[in-house]
């Protein structure tokens, strides 16, 4: 599990892009609004809402309470199903087992559903340098990747561009006009496109939402039928998912599903469920001759060694958390770096990557809340954000890779005095006399004062103290 | 590759115990009492509200009902899409063509798994081995009578769903069928035409799916 040196990534800088791209903050406004009024409407009964939440965080836990001994049955049970599986501890393992693959059958196109774990392999780009063309099948994904971008929200991959950009786009890459194209012809566009893709590819590469180890079940969700394409048409179909989501028994998709897809873009279920158990086998007339399952480690077992960060585990992707997150409202999906944005990118990011590379995301927060109370799972995104702040200042357990790396001598000297005073009554009355009085006279331009004051008012301190004025209007403060 | 199995493993066994979930509580789920005519209507709202087209028909030698024969709004559904080439599930071969033999402007129906086939007919009809109420979905079990690609490749579904194999939910389906012990090779659950609201989320059916889903939901209960 080693780390090449990463460079720190530039929080700040993407926050500033985010903020001032107005047609950026339009283009998310309108999708986050539209998304959390399917949502709520999914949830109007705040019983089912309860009783279904708390069964679909016990069954999350409950799989992770056994992780080691669901992913030897899952394999099992898949070796049984006649799916090849495969364990990689980093990225470059997991790139070399696909590159072994596909290079031994001579392939070189492959199709690919949407998998969020493919980009934190930059799989495509790896492919890409050994000859090996894989292109995006999912319109979202399609999309970005003519555009050259990552994407900026784990469901929506696209959603920063309205459709004048995408029309654009289309006439850049593909050569159609640019005029005139709404949503149902650019998707026309596509469809055309990747259609003799589908056809042809010598492979398809799917993620995988839930992997049953009951029953070595492969559950796909999708609404396009790229993903089911992916996984039927081609001779070889291979699928990526972390360790940390596989599920115990069959019937623990039921719940989680009618949670995934309520919460992620509000639909009572997508258009396919589609549940993979082997290959084409016995007498059966189509599907792929070769299913390979790649079990991907890339830091989840370091998250799973500490029982309060195992939570992070839990997710199921749905995105709710950065559909109701203020913050990743107004700055947008690529602010954060990385391959999940939002809250769960918050505190997920570093713990996979290293809070060196990503010190800013645990204080990219109000702790508003507003994620916890959306989170299907029940993750404590909050308090884990806290944990991750005081992982950084070296205040935690070090249980999260480069624990300790963002303590600042100065911001230590600061808490310091200041639980000083606020614990000496006389420390306190001296400090809020000085406070009154030097507060009022600074400058709004002061050097330290300056950029908090740029954005906001500064405030005027009162004459004498509540307590003061209190004690003089003869209320007793006991 | 068997080093990163064993480093996986042994990482995730030297971890301490967490929170532990004995048992769950499924009512939640469990509790779906519709009756055959609730199931009925909520499996043609819901899978209405997602573009599917839910007619309503009988067996061909049923007279019980004042329905349609499910062949004869085959038929005419195919006139009036334009529908030449239909490829059908194995078991429905034979009877469509006696069905159909004699009649005029029937579609020619074609009986086979070859991909480019697929890729180039009109239609494709399926049977559904079950639906679903809550959802409105067809439960599609390809084999060794009906390739997976027959519901997926060409740009129009039609899915034969008996009235008798409605479920309520699908957690019922599953676990009152004892799919964990017989999982086939694929199973999927279909819920409408194929869609997309990837740009501007603005909503389009007839993606790399199907554009159009028509159920015949055959009344034999
Ligand atoms: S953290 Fe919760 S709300 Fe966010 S994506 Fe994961 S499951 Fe959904």
């Amino acid at each position: 599990m080693s780390h090449a040196p990463h460079q720190t990534h530039d929080f700040r800088a993407g926050i500033d892009a985010g903020l001032h791209d107005t047609t950026l903050r339009a283009n998310f406004r309108r999708a986050m609004d539209g998304l959390m009024t399917k949502r709520a409407k999914q949830f109007e009964d705040p019983q089912e809402w309860t009783r279904l939440r708390a069964l679909g965080q016990e069954i999350r836990q409950r799989a992770l309470s056994k992780l080691p001994d669901l992913l030897e049955r899952l394999e099992e049970n898949c070796t049984r199903n006649g799916i090849h599986v495969h364990w990689a501890e980093d990225v470059a393992q997991a790139n070399a087992i696909i590159l072994g693959i596909l290079q031994q059958r001579g392939i070189t196109t492959v199709v690919k559903g949407k998998s969020m774990v493919s980009e934190e392999m930059h799989l495509n780009a790896f492919l890409g340098g050994h000859g090996i063309r894989a292109l995006e099948a999912d319109l979202g994904e399609y999309i970005i990747q003519l555009a050259g971008q990552m994407p900026c929200h784990i469901v929506m991959p696209a959603i920063h561009l309205n459709k004048t950009q995408i029309a654009d786009l289309f006439a850049d890459k593909l050569g159609t006009s640019p005029d005139g194209q709404d949503a149902e012809a650019l998707t026309a566009i596509a469809r055309e496109k990747l259609r003799e893709e589908f056809r042809t590819a010598g492979a398809g590469i799917s993620g995988v939402n839930f992997p049953v180890a009951e029953t070595g079940t492969l559950c796909l969700i999708e609404n396009e039928g790229n993903g089911r394409m992916v996984t039927t048409v081609p001779p070889v179909h291979i699928a990526v998912t972390g360790i940390e989501k596989v599920v115990e028994n069959l019937e623990d998709v039921t719940p989680l599903l009618r949670l995934l897809t309520r919460s992620a873009t509000g639909q009572p279920i997508t258009t396919y469920v589609n549940m993979i158990s082997g290959p084409r086998r016995g007498a059966d007339q189509d599907g792929p001759q070769e299913v390979h399952l790649v079990l991907i480690d890339f830091g989840r077992s370091r998250v799973y060694a500490d029982p309060e960060t195992r939570q992070t585990l839990q997710c199921i992707r749905c995105a709710a958390c950065m559909n109701h997150c203020p913050v990743y409202v107004r700055v947008g999906g690529h602010a954060y770096g990385g391959v999940y944005p939002g809250p769960i990118g918050k505190i997920l990011t570093p713990q996979l990557n290293g809070l060196a590379e990503y010190p800013d995301h645990p204080s990219a927060s109000s702790l508003c809340n507003a994620c916890v109370e959306v989170c299907p799972v029940k993750i404590p995104i909050a308090q884990m954000l806290v944990r991750l702040r005081n992982e950084k200042a070296g205040k935690g357990t070090g249980a999260v890779q480069d624990a300790g790396s963002g303590g600042s001598l100065l911001e230590d000297a600061a808490w310091k005095a200041w639980a000083t005073t606020y614990s000496s009554p006389l420390a306190y009355r001296v400090a809020s006399a000085a406070m009154t009085a030097v507060g009022n006279a600074l400058p709004a331009s002061a050097p330290l004062l300056k950029a908090w004051t740029s954005v906001r008012t500064k405030p005027r301190f009162a004459a004498q103290s509540l307590h003061r004025t209190l004690k003089e209007m003869g209320v007793a403060d006991e | 590759m068997s080093d990163a199995r064993a480093n996986i493993l042994r990482r995730l066994r030297a971890a301490p115990a967490g929170i532990t979930q004995p048992s769950s509580d499924w009512s939640v789920l469990r509790d779906r009492n519709w009756s055959m005519e609730e199931q009925i209507e909520r499996f043609r709202t819901m899978a209405e509200s997602v573009n599917a087209r839910v007619i309503d028909c009988v067996a061909p030698d049923d007279a019980s009902r004042p329905l349609p024969s499910w062949d004869a709004v085959l038929a005419e559904d195919c006139a009036a899409n334009g529908v030449r080439r239909l490829a059908v599930s194995a078991p429905l071969a034979a009877p469509l063509q006696a069905l159909w033999t004699g009649s005029p402007n029937r579609p020619d129906i074609i009986l086979t798994a070859d991909r480019d086939t697929l890729f180039s007919v009109d239609a494709g009809l399926t049977t559904a081995r079950g639906g679903i109420a809550e959802t409105g979905s067809l439960i599609l079990w390809p084999g060794p009578t009906e390739p997976r690609m027959l519901s997926l490749v060409p740009p129009r579904h039609i899915a034969l769903l008996r009235t008798s194999r409605l479920h309520p939910t699908l957690w019922h389906a599953m676990t009152e069928n004892g799919w964990a012990g017989q999982m086939p090779t694929n199973v999927v659950l279909a819920t409408g035409p194929s869609k997309t609201s990837d740009i501007e989320q603005t909503l389009v059916f007839g993606v790399h799916g199907p554009k159009d889903l028509l159920i015949l939901l055959i009344y034999d209960h």
